[in-house]
């Protein structure tokens, strides 16, 4: 029966996610007790940052700062718009995070499926290095990185943010997991009906798949999003900065102005803000089904 | 159509053991073949050899007279339904039954015409735009086998396709299976464990154990006459009574009963008889002294299970959960069927008759059928 029950499990994930259930959903728990202080203390950076991108110079200069909101200066944001190429930086980030969310998802599917399924020389071995690379600090190969990008003659461009970002051990491993929990004889019944092997990864095993695209997707996207040491490192021209780069030369140049800094901030951060409102579910499975800190 | 042919083959899965132990089969054109033995025998192996899900360790297999062992499944030209059903889950069942003729570039009017075909033969109409997440177990049952009959392919691949239903609606589908194939006459490997099955759709019966091929013949034909002590024991249900007997001077002793032998003296064999070949003794002919321990009335028939005296032999058939009823001391268990009106009641006394010449036997050493 536990066949049965594997595909009723794919059944379900071909189906989309099971509604939440109804009722006791907002019953109250001891557990609040320790989570309601612990989500206070998480929240107020952000509202105070929110708070203080609103205000004026003045304001953010008054001691003790004010957490409630006392003006609604929004000219602040236009102002952060016009002192620098923002929009320019946006576009970037958007290109380079759109970039490694669609290698990420079409090349750790090709390597997680040929790792959950072919069965080819060395495979356990190639996967095993794979695995350990997740154990080295980027610190220790940004050298090697960079040489290679240089090269290639990428750096300064997008180019060298997007290609060494295409793919990763760890969207390899957790795709991987997750097809060897696929029923296999779905894959079997496709092969007999005449799919290759392509053709069973994409006609098959992705749509069922939906969950775990989503959770690599929306990972990847957060990483790359907010990856402030590699842009660093490769990116000069202001033209071809990131937000996150972008956002740390406009800091330098405006120690002072803290409320355009913070307005700044809540711009670079909305689509991650917002990425994490929709899909929080995706972000928990990662961590919980990986092990790993998102 | 096509027949199928295996030759020699063997599968090992690791080096000391062979799932499949040196096969040779000829599955005819049109033919209904059931592969049936109990789990782990290779029948399932033996399947996905002919699929191409596996490849021989050594031997051929031709699929209509061409050598398919380099060939993959996709070019087989088979349809295999799984004992899960394996449907795609994100596709509906029109988008199912597509899938291997899109696959295969079948032109779209002819797809059409094909699915509308299967479906009308299955009666699908009306869940050709639902998933099988909304189907019921036999509905997708049936989808499974409409994906394999718009392949109109040489050979059918039935890997327990009744396993996952309830009795009444396995029973539905046994004669629904058996009237497709009547009506498409396409050549058919039927994989079991269930001997019902084997027996009611087969044109002819394989019975498997432990990668080996213990009897091929006609279900009537492995009926009457098992080839050796395992086929005795599985074929037949309630299964064949077991006993051990003694040859001397002629004559078989069992227990009180005699019966004729013309073969050597001192062998020691197996003596069987089925149960519905047990009736209350009239007067006479042979018989033996039975105790009466539980009466199962099944309406058209009762069957009596008690004890005799002698000891029961193994065939190696029997499930597990069968084991502790053989042998209690100087006694063995034995099951006769009866009718209605001869039921019994538990603690009876009583003679069971035993006509000679359905009496099976069996060489205990080579566990071969002896013929007499």
């Amino acid at each position: 029966m536990s066949e049965i029950q594997t595909i009723e499990l794919a059944e379900r994930a071909a189906e989309g996610p099971a509604a939440e259930p109804k009722g006791g959903r907002f019953l109250f728990s001891s557990w609040h007790l320790v989570l309601i202080p612990i989500a206070v203390v998480m929240v107020i950076p952000l509202v105070w940052m929110v708070i203080t991108s609103l205000q004026t110079l003045d304001q953010t200069r008054h001691y003790p700062p004010s957490l409630v909101p006392t003006s609604m200066q929004v000219r602040n944001y236009t102002d952060v718009l016009q002192q620098a190429p923002f929009a320019r930086w946006f576009v970037n980030t958007l290109v380079v995070t759109l970039a490694c969310v669609a290698g990420n998802l079409l090349f750790c599917s090709l390597a997680g499926y040929a790792f959950a399924r072919i069965r080819f020389f060395g495979r356990e071995l190639a996967f095993i290095l794979i695995l350990a690379t997740l154990m080295v600090p980027f610190q220790v190969v940004i050298i090697p990185t960079f040489l290679i990008v240089r090269s290639l003659h990428l750096i300064d461009t997008l180019g060298a943010l997007i290609l060494p970002n295409l793919a990763g051990a760890f969207g390899i491993f957790m795709l991987r997991q997750f097809f060897r929990t696929l029923p296999v004889e779905l894959e079997e019944a496709a092969r007999i009906d005449g799919a290759s092997r392509l053709g069973i990864l994409f006609k098959i095993v992705l749509p069922l798949s939906g969950p775990a695209l989503a959770t690599l997707a929306v990972i990847t996207f957060m990483w790359t999003w907010n990856d402030f040491l590699w842009p660093l490192i490769t990116i000069y021209n202001p033209n071809n900065m990131t937000i996150q780069l972008g956002l740390a030369t406009f800091q330098g140049a405006h120690q002072t102005n803290t409320n355009l800094r913070m307005a700044a901030h809540v711009m670079s951060m909305l689509p991650v803000l917002l990425l994490f409102f929709f899909a929080q579910r995706y972000f928990i499975r990662g961590i919980a089904t990986t092990g790993l800190k998102g | 159509m096509a027949e199928v042919r295996l030759e020699h083959v063997t599968k090992r899965f690791s080096e000391d053991v062979a799932a499949l132990d040196d096969l040779t089969l000829e599955v005819a054109d049109g033919e209904f073949l059931i592969l049936v033995g109990p789990s782990g025998c290779g029948k399932t192996t033996a399947l996905r050899l002919v699929a191409g899900l596996e490849k021989p360790t050594s031997g051929a297999i031709a699929i209509g007279g061409r050598i398919v062992n380099d060939v993959t499944p996709r070019d087989r030209d088979i349809a295999m339904v799984f004992q899960n059903y394996a449907l795609y889950p994100h596709m509906t069942v029109h988008r199912n039954l597509a899938f291997g003729l899109k696959e295969r570039r079948t032109p779209k009017p002819e797809i059409e015409r094909r699915v509308r075909e299967a479906s009308a033969i299955l009666g699908l109409d009306d869940l050709l735009g639902r998933r099988p997440a909304q189907l019921s177990g036999g509905q997708r049952q049936r989808v499974a086998m409409g994906r394999a009959l718009v392949r109109e392919p040489k050979a059918f691949l039935l890997d327990e396709p009744l396993s996952n239903l309830d009795a009444k609606l396995r029973v539905q589908m046994r004669a629904e299976l058996k009237r497709i194939h009547q009506r498409l006459g396409i050549t058919t490997i039927y994989v079991t464990h269930d001997q019902v099955e084997a027996m009611t759709l087969g044109d002819r019966i394989v019975v498997m154990s432990n990668g080996r091929v213990q009897q091929i013949g006609k279900p009537q034909e492995v009926y009457r006459r098992p080839q050796n002590l395992f086929v005795a024991g599985f074929i037949g249900s309630p299964p064949m009574n077991l006993l051990r007997g003694r040859c001397a001077d002629g004559s078989i002793r069992l227990g009180d009963l005699d019966l004729p032998w013309s073969g050597p003296d001192a062998a020691e064999v197996a003596v069987g008889f089925r149960p519905e070949d047990l009736r209350p003794a009239g007067d006479g002919g042979p018989s033996l002294e039975f105790v009466v321990d539980v009466v199962e009335p099944l309406g058209n028939e009762v069957v009596v299970h008690g004890t005799t005296a002698g000891t029961a032999v193994e065939s190696g058939a029997e499930e597990e959960a069968e084991i502790p009823l053989v042998a209690e001391g100087a006694r063995a268990a034995i099951t006769a069927v009866f009718a209605p009106a001869d039921e019994p009641a538990p603690g009876d006394h009583m003679r069971l008759g035993i006509v000679p010449d359905r009496v099976h036997l069996f060489d205990l050493h080579t566990r071969e059928a002896i013929g007499r």
